[in-house]
């Protein structure tokens, strides 16, 4: 028998769906704003548009693309495509343009299904799109549309009987959806998910969230992300109830969480400090002690107190880490209340995990390097990027596959991300991580935003830049910043170049395009330290 | 049965299910139906740990029926309301179509500091009126009576295909009354569409939605004939908190065409309130 390889139970979203509907037929499944759905009636709605998509004359093996909000639309389209054996392919409802039309040509789906407020976008590239034959609209279809490809209402598809559905004999192997890579560092590919990885990452949220049935769990994040989706599986393993909120809002949020009697939430960084800074309301108050889990990353200490004590929460942490192509490849539990501060979990049965130089080799507990990850269970990792394999094998070299992250483990086997590989800076010998960096910059009271990146010294190492833009009304000069940050960052990291923009260039999701600020350099409104009578000394 | 003297000394029929130490529920039936339509459902509730009580609407079953004609949509509601200032603990009201209306109606004007949640069967303000019309006019189809339990059964099956017809009629015969004359007759006043049809203004009942802040939830029939997608979208604006879930198979008669998953999702809203 193999070292470290261990046979895991095979699921796919299909028998994870059955299993539910066998066991909580009448149980709620999912609530979207308080239209509420038992499993039967999502397997029948699934069931219905399976036929649906069979009528279109969509096959297995086939993609299937669709750009939509968080509906039960959006979820139930999930499981009718894998159903009939096919694959989904959700993309980010921010992109259009060529960001739209690469992920949809490189998808090579006839198919595509989008809300009826982006439409236009599919079809403002529609000429470009050989391979689509059908457009498929969600809701109503705007008037003034008009395009070269066909276009039919979602109900159409709705309204196909299913009694005669045979439902696809598909395996754990068998690939669930593609989710594309955000594309900061070039053209976006598409990562093969298994039905047995889209399964493992609910069982993983399982280990980690500890529900009962009883519990509901609460997400804003959208469907097209896996994050949401293994919430949802999570949830349909053990017949408990999920709430889908369409779009988060911070005056919506107390409001549905004491509606839908939500006893865990998961959040995005950026939502637990906004709600954690707000002012009360009468809906918070009624809800303290409610929300007894709460999962956002990062959490740091600072901000846990805040849900503590204002809200009564109980469990509060983040899951895990991970990406695209292997998530989740550390976790642990949310109540683990020996997880050392900053941990992002620890090295568990189903992937090895290890941190190497430049070279793939191994190096000492403790210290920073590049995070390489490979499965110990079948089918828990990405099947490679659609289409690529060269891609693949390059991300694969030595039979490792490398995040491209910098990240560290403890003798206890907890892991600490650090950075991105390609944002982590080496200045005379010294690793520099540029998240560390803008945490501290982006507290200064006048910035708004801030990206810390390498610009290529003549020394042909890294040199630190600051890019920032000031809060509106704010004054602050380049040397005032500098001044400021000598007591707060490593006198190595002291940025040599800093600029201020009005705007950091971004990609459809919002991502900083930091490769972008690399390539600009030192740009003529660059105040350079070095060329500056400023005079710095060690502290 | 235990009666209360409601709006005007008008007797409410009612029975009840359950520790009356246990949060109570109240289940008003709808328009032509007795507190029997709700099948299982109390005793279901009692079992869950609730204390449920049910009602025969004024007019109905073994209620007092009117003198004056007296049923407007708001002397229903101001039965509701005695209904509900008689429990020990906050109820939680239970409404199918007419009794749903009132429900909402008696929380909205009398009674909403009392009211601890309220669930809409089938029923929201802006009603399907080709639906409505089918009702009325199947309670109009017999003003001279059945001559026999069949006759009344076949008429039934003759309105709602979709039930499976009942070859017993111990059920039906609940529904109807032994007249002198030897035939059957509704056990409804037939005032009720004669004298006091209940008018409902779409504004008045708008604006009473409007003022519901406690927790809300529509049960639907998912082949009803008076809830259209067009009226619970209207709802759901109306009473943007408000849940919803729709009982596929059922009619406008959810309680009745299928109790089991009404009941499953009454509970679900209960224990979660």
């Amino acid at each position: 028998m193999s070292k470290g390889w261990g046979s895991a139970p095979n699921h796919t979203v299909n028998s994870v769906l059955a299993d539910a509907v066998a066991k909580y037929a009448e149980q709620i499944f999912v609530d979207f704003s308080g239209d509420l759905y038992t499993y039967r009636q999502v397997d029948e709605l699934s069931n219905t548009l399976a036929a649906g998509l069979l009528d279109m004359g969509v096959k297995a093996g086939e993609t299937v693309v669709s750009v939509l909000d968080n509906s039960i639309d959006a979820l139930v389209l999930w499981f009718a495509i894998n159903k009939i054996g096919a694959v989904s392919v959700p993309t980010n409802t921010a992109y259009k343009g060529e960001f739209l039309r690469h992920q949809i040509c490189d998808a090579g789906a006839a198919i595509v299904i989008a809300e009826a407020d982006y439409i236009e976008r599919v079809q403002q590239v529609a000429s470009e799109l050989p391979k689509v034959k059908h457009l498929v609209c969600r809701g109503e279809l705007p008037l003034q549309a008009a395009s070269t490809i066909p276009v039919s209402g979602l109900s159409k598809l709705q309204a196909v009987d299913a009694s005669k559905l045979q439902i696809a004999d598909v395996k754990g192997g068998d690939l669930s959806m593609l989710i594309y890579t955000s594309g900061t560092t070039g053209p976006s590919k598409g990562c093969m998910i298994s039905h047995n990885y889209a399964c493992n990452l609910a069982r993983q949220a399982l280990y980690c969230w500890e529900p009962t049935a009883k519990d509901t769990v609460w997400t804003a994040l959208p469907l097209f992300h896996m994050n949401a989706l293994s919430s949802i599986m999570m949830m349909a393993m053990i017949g408990a109830r999920v709430v889908v909120y369409p779009r988060f809002s911070l005056s919506g949020f107390w409001p549905d969480i004491e509606r839908s009697g939500a006893t865990m939430a998961s959040l995005l960084g950026s939502m637990a400090p906004l709600i954690g800074t707000a002012p009360d309301s009468d809906a918070s108050k009624r809800c303290f002690g409610q929300l007894r889990t709460v999962q956002t990353a990062p959490f740091p200490e600072e901000l846990k107190q805040i849900w503590r004590t204002r809200f009564g929460s109980k469990v509060l942490g983040s899951v895990g880490y991970g990406f695209t192509e292997a998530a989740m490849v550390v976790y642990g539990k949310l109540s683990d209340e020996n997880a050392p501060a900053n941990t992002s979990g620890r090295v568990q049965d189903d992937f090895e995990v290890m941190i190497v130089d430049d070279y793939d080799c191994e190096l000492p507990r403790g210290q920073a390097g590049e995070v390489v990850v490979r499965p110990l269970q079948p089918h828990v990792c990405f099947e490679g990027y659609w289409n690529r394999p060269a891609d693949t094998l390059k991300i694969m070299r030595n039979m490792w596959l490398h995040t491209g992250d910098i990240g560290k483990l403890d003798e206890q086997g907890y892991f600490y991300f650090l950075d991105r590989k390609k944002d982590y800076l080496r200045r005379r010998g010294e690793n520099i991580s540029s998240f560390e960096m803008e945490k501290t910059f982006a507290s200064h009271p006048a910035i708004s935003d801030v990206a810390v990146h390498a610009v290529l010294s003549e020394m042909g190492e890294d040199d630190v830049k600051v890019t920032a833009v000031l809060k509106q009304g704010e004054t602050l000069t380049e040397r005032e910043l500098c001044e400021w940050c000598l007591d707060k960052v490593p006198f190595f990291a002291v940025p040599r170049y800093i600029e201020f923009r009005t705007d950091l260039p971004r990609n459809p999701t919002g991502k900083i395009m930091k490769f972008q600020l690399r390539d600009d350099g030192c740009t003529a409104s660059t105040w350079d330290r070095e060329k500056s009578d400023f005079e710095m000394q060690r502290r | 049965m235990q009666g209360v003297a409601a709006y005007k000394g008008i007797n409410i029929a009612t029975e009840s299910f359950g520790n009356l130490s246990h949060p109570p529920v109240i289940l008003l039936h709808g328009g032509g139906q007795t507190r029997y339509s709700w099948g299982a459902a109390a005793q279901t509730l009692a079992g869950k740990g609730f204390y449920a009580q049910v009602a025969d609407l004024r007019g109905h079953g073994d209620s007092d029926w009117s003198a004056d004609g007296d049923y407007a949509l708001v002397h229903f509601a101001q039965d509701v309301d005695a209904l509900v200032r008689r429990m020990p603990a906050k109820p939680v009201l239970v409404g199918a179509s007419l009794g749903g209306l009132a429900s909402l109606v008696a929380t909205s004007r009398f009674c909403s500091d009392l009211v601890r949640a309220l669930v809409l069967v089938d029923v929201v303000p802006k009603v399907n009126s080709e639906g409505v019309d089918q009702i009325t006019g199947f309670m109009k189809a017999a003003p001279d009576g059945f001559a026999s339990l069949k006759e009344a059964s076949d008429l039934i099956a003759e309105y709602i295909p979709h039930r499976k017809r009942q070859t017993n009629y111990d059920g039906l015969k609940k529904n109807l009354r032994l007249a002198e004359n030897g035939r059957y007759f509704w056990h409804w006043d037939p005032k009720l569409l004669t004298v006091g049809e209940p008018k409902h203004v779409l504004e008045e009942l708008e604006r009473d939605a409007r003022s519901i802040v406690i927790p809300t939830l529509l049960v639907r029939g998912g082949r009803s004939n008076i809830v259209d997608d067009d009226g619970v979208d209207h709802f759901r604006k109306l009473i943007p908190h408000a849940e919803h879930i729709s009982i596929d198979k059922s009619g406008h008669m959810v309680a009745g065409d299928d109790n089991t998953q009404f009941n499953t999702a009454i509970l679900d809203f209960l224990n979660r309130i």
